[in-house]
């Protein structure tokens, strides 16, 4: 391959990089890779591969031919123990991979992670449960927000613990089957994050439903209930008692985007 | 606007991709911050210059390097770059492997995210950044003693031919970008294919039975320090996943996931391979794994009792 060749190579394989990133944003979808928080830096990015892209295009084309023959030279006779060929090989290769996640970040449509990627772990272990100590509240604060999503609920137990319980709340998220739990019980499941998906936490509250629940597990579900407790295996879990369960389409931004 | 081509993958395979492409687009700036602090000190900072800045003694040399991410706080996926840079600067091998093993968690990005994951126990924060320098330095001066004072970082076969100096661009910021695309493509295979093998460990490697371990204050160490090197979690944000597992596990293991995960790990193993000889590898391998180890449980026993 020419050192041009090999120039715009580099500078498709940039500006690919730049527009999978305009793509995740024009799509809605980059939510469903890396938390909003790093929209800014992402979206940084993307300029500046794009920059990066324009220049090594703009440099390739106007790369002379001796200069691409005195390259293909020094290349072919590399004197650092992979030889010319190794080099052209290991060459091919970066393009081929670097090109990888560009095609599936392009391609793909990206869906939130669901129970499999808890490989294997015991549902029971992973329900919140109120602390020992927060017990005994006499008057729980009012929350500072309504409680109509995943995220202020949350929140609002982490401040007041068992204090919550009786607080009228609206969830949203997976459901998650497990012959571990007792009849007419099921597990509302969502995953938080920090940076990205590589780092996703399962969060996953009891419920109890009203009455039989022909859902299967990973549907979305809306929740609303009251908060209560149940005590299992000497722990006190945070319980929703439903009132009606909805079936609904998975938002935009699935994840949980803060440390609870 | 909806302009995906609407490709479906199924459970599992969704979930590779989507960790896949996600580790990737997560490195992506911290690589290219790394590219171009490498670039920036190809352009101007010469050998001369950095030999007259840099002390003569090795154990002062270990020690700046140990703190030099508070000047450069460059994060694993940057780190290398610009320590290879530094290499062919004249910094010798053993300072640039401890400037590579501490900058990652010794810098005030991660200790201040480490503090944020852990609501404010700053004894947590002391804990990580202390076992994190110790290995840095106890590698370095290792090193310095055990490997040849000739012994350079490996800069690897230029995926694009170098040119000659008189056909370098006159203009600085031509002359700045090139260099980073050129370092970028030599490190964006390994950076690729180390997120391809953490996202399908992190796909198909059940965790489920982990928790059994965890109450037992060897096992907990011994079960975190293989996963953490496995998982390859980004070290500003390890510290939110070691906090989920703070109700099962002992202190000494949550502290051993944070440090050893930063030092060995598959993302950036393959790296670490390309930039440094085999048996500084290995070192760095058996040090890290014995004395984060021995830490971890001295922290148990400290924490929790004899």
């Amino acid at each position: 391959m020419s050192e041009r060749a090999a120039g715009l190579v580099r500078a498709s394989l940039l500006l690919g990089s730049a527009a999978l990133i305009a793509k995740l944003f024009a799509a809605g979808e980059m939510a469903k890779y890396i938390t909003p928080a790093l929209d800014p830096l992402t979206a940084l990015t993307g300029v500046v591969l794009a920059a990066m892209g324009v220049m090594e295009g703009w440099r390739a084309l106007h790369t002379r031919a001796d200069r691409d023959a005195a390259a293909i030279h020094d290349l072919e006779h590399a004197d650092d123990g992979h030889g010319g060929f190794e080099a052209t090989l290991e060459r091919g290769l970066t393009y081929a991979v670097v090109l990888l996640p560009i095609v599936l970040g392009l391609a793909l449509a990206p869906r939130a992670m669901g129970t499999s990627a808890l490989a294997g772990e015991r549902v029971t272990r992973l329900l919140l449960t109120f602390a020992p100590a927060s017990s005994g509240v006499p008057r729980p604060p009012k929350p500072d927000e309504s409680l109509d999503d995943t995220g202020p609920v949350l929140a609002y137990l982490r401040r007041v613990g068992d204090g919550s319980v009786g607080q009228p709340v609206r969830v949203t998220g997976m459901v998650m089957r497990s012959d571990t739990l007792e009849v007419g019980e099921f597990v509302v499941l969502r995953y938080a994050i920090v940076h990205c998906v590589a780092d996703a936490r399962p969060v996953a509250l009891l419920v109890v439903a009203p009455a039989s629940l022909n859902i299967q597990s990973d549907q979305w579900v809306q929740i609303d209930g009251e908060l209560s407790s149940r005590a299992r295996e000497g722990a006190r879990l945070v319980t929703i008692v439903a009132r009606r369960i909805t079936p609904v389409a998975e938002p935009n931004n699935p994840y949980l985007f803060a440390a609870y | 606007m909806t302009i995906s081509l609407g490709v479906s993958l199924p459970g599992r395979l969704n979930e590779l991709a989507v960790v896949f492409v996600s580790i990737v687009l997560q490195s992506l700036p911290f690589v290219l911050l790394g590219v171009f602090a490498s670039a920036l000190v190809q352009r101007y900072v010469s050998a001369e210059r950095l030999a007259r800045w840099l002390p003569r003694g090795r154990l002062s040399l270990v020690l700046l390097a140990s703190g030099f991410g508070f000047v450069a706080p460059v994060c694993d996926c940057g780190v290398i770059p610009l320590a290879r840079r530094l290499g062919a600067k004249g910094l010798p091998i053993y300072a640039a492997t401890t400037f590579i093993l501490a900058a990652p968690v010794v810098n005030p990005v991660v200790l201040t995210s480490t503090a944020v994951a852990f609501q404010g126990d700053w004894t947590i924060v002391a804990l990580r950044m202390a076992m994190s320098l110790s290995v840095a330095i106890t590698v370095g001066l290792l090193a310095s003693k055990l490997m040849p004072e000739a012994l350079m970082l490996s800069v690897p076969a230029p995926v694009r031919p170098s040119r000659s100096p008189d056909a370098r661009s006159s203009c600085a910021l031509a002359n700045i970008v090139e260099h980073a695309v050129t370092e970028y493509f030599d490190i964006a295979l390994f950076i690729v294919l180390g997120a391809l093998f953490t996202a399908v460990t992190q796909t198909f490697v059940a965790r489920g039975d982990l928790a059994a371990l965890g109450g037992s204050r060897i096992g907990s160490v011994a079960t975190l320090m293989p996963v953490a090197t496995l998982l390859s979690i980004c070290s500003e944000a390890d510290a939110f996943v070691a906090r989920a597992f703070a109700a099962t596990f002992t202190t000494g293991a949550l502290l051993a996931f944070m440090t050893i995960g930063q030092i060995v790990d598959l993302r950036n193993g393959l790296l670490l391979f390309r930039t440094l000889p085999a048996r500084l590898v290995a070192l760095i391998v058996i040090v890290a794994y014995g004395l984060i180890f021995v830490e971890s449980l001295a922290v148990n026993r400290v924490l929790l009792g004899p």
